[in-house]
């Protein structure tokens, strides 16, 4: 059964090294007593800090701190003689360069996002389906080389029944209004007035 | 002031002796963490002297808030756990079954040390951080304060890890013995 005592577990490791002071000792070896599984973690502890390790022996020790001064050496004269040069340890240290470069980035991208946006007169074309959806605005370019064939025939069809209403409208109207215009004025004017009219026509005749 | 960082200034003044005293009072302490890491001679001396290179090269990011000591102990398991990492992934079939089906000599003395193996295994088994702290406490008797240090983590989380970490050791050290049983009645050989 797992035991659940987490301070004795604690303990065990200084127990194996034999660090602890008396009392903590006498504690650990009471609990022992009656627990099977902190003996057992205690073996498995054992086992594990009793690993043997291989000695490279003397020779390798003392080659040791004389091959790795050669090597920090020879490293350090082929950073001299180079001098600064792109690489990855130029990515390595200062924290300033990174952090300029971060805030030059962040200034960048609200650049670009604040600028003045063109007007895309393509965008402006009358849509394939007909439904302008709101995107032609009163007064906005539209540029006719970017039409199709199929909305070119769509306006010139709209325009000509645009037109030709048009047409009907101000031919009626000018009919319309002349007919009208000098009955009206004919009937408002008075005997004199007519009288008057009427001489004067007929001196215009006899004037030619 | 800590007796490394007065060596450390030393040698940064050109004093060659302070660099071999460094060497010699950490090589073996470090060369012991990193074989119990990577179970090769070879590989453990080479993750050695490639730590203290690294050290030494990069001395200047050394910031002397920890000792040097604790920052040697971050250099060599990075470098050891890529190893690790690298042999684990390339380990497709477990060398134990070749070995024991090409040679019954190599079979006897694999049963002898059979219970070793199956702790290797068991610890091989562990995360990372569990590994690693279970492995600092016990094999290398490090304080919790020393694990919290080199594994750049509080002190409560170090115990955290030491913890789980032995209570799943013994779990998985079960299993394997069993496991170990069980194939050792397959095959006919009596523990």
């Amino acid at each position: 059964m797992a035991c659940k005592s987490k301070e004795i577990q604690a303990l065990l490791p200084a127990h194996l090294e034999q660090s602890l002071d008396q009392e903590s000792q006498a504690g650990v070896e009471r609990h022992m007593a009656v627990c099977e599984d902190c003996r057992a973690e205690l073996a498995l502890l054992r086992m594990m800090s009793s690993e043997p390790v291989p000695d490279p022996g003397e020779a390798f020790w003392a080659a040791m701190p004389g091959r790795i001064f050669r090597e920090v050496q020879a490293q350090t004269q082929q950073n001299a003689s180079q001098g600064p040069r792109f690489g990855w340890g130029m990515l390595v240290t200062p924290r300033w360069a990174w952090a300029a470069a971060v805030i030059f980035l962040i200034a960048a991208v609200v650049l670009f996002l604040d600028r003045p946006v063109p007007v895309d007169i393509a965008s402006n074309a009358l849509p394939e389906n007909g439904s302008s959806n709101g995107y032609l605005l009163p007064g906005d370019p539209i540029d006719l080389a970017e039409l199709t064939d199929i909305e070119i025939d769509s306006v010139d069809l709209w325009a000509t029944g645009e037109l030709a209403l048009l047409k009907d409208e101000v031919i009626d109207m000018f009919r319309t209004s002349a007919d009208i215009s000098l009955d009206d004025r004919l009937a408002e004017l008075d005997t004199q007035e007519l009288e008057h009219v009427i001489r004067m026509l007929d001196t215009q005749d006899e004037e030619g | 002031m800590d007796d490394d960082l007065a060596l450390l200034d030393r040698f940064a003044a050109g004093d060659r002796d302070a660099f071999d005293e460094l060497v010699l009072k950490h090589q073996k302490p470090l060369y012991s963490l990193l074989y119990r890491m990577v179970s090769d001679k070879e590989d453990a001396a080479d993750i050695l002297q490639k730590t203290f290179f690294k050290a030494f090269t990069g001395i200047r990011g050394f910031e002397r808030r920890s000792s040097f000591r604790t920052w040697l102990y971050q250099i060599a398991i990075n470098l050891a756990k890529n190893v690790y990492r690298d042999r684990a992934r390339a380990a497709l079939v477990p060398l134990d079954d070749v070995v024991i089906r090409r040679d019954p000599k190599v079979l006897e003395s694999l049963i002898r040390k059979e219970s070793r193996d199956n702790l290797h295994r068991a610890v091989a088994g562990l995360p990372d951080k569990q590994r690693l702290t279970v492995m600092l406490r016990v094999q290398e008797q490090k304080t919790f304060e020393e694990i919290a240090g080199i594994m750049q983590c509080s002190v409560g989380t170090s115990k955290a890890n030491y913890h789980h970490g032995v209570q799943k050791l013994k779990e998985l050290f079960k299993k394997s013995e069993v496991g170990s049983q069980r194939s050792g009645e397959g095959n006919g050989v009596q523990k």
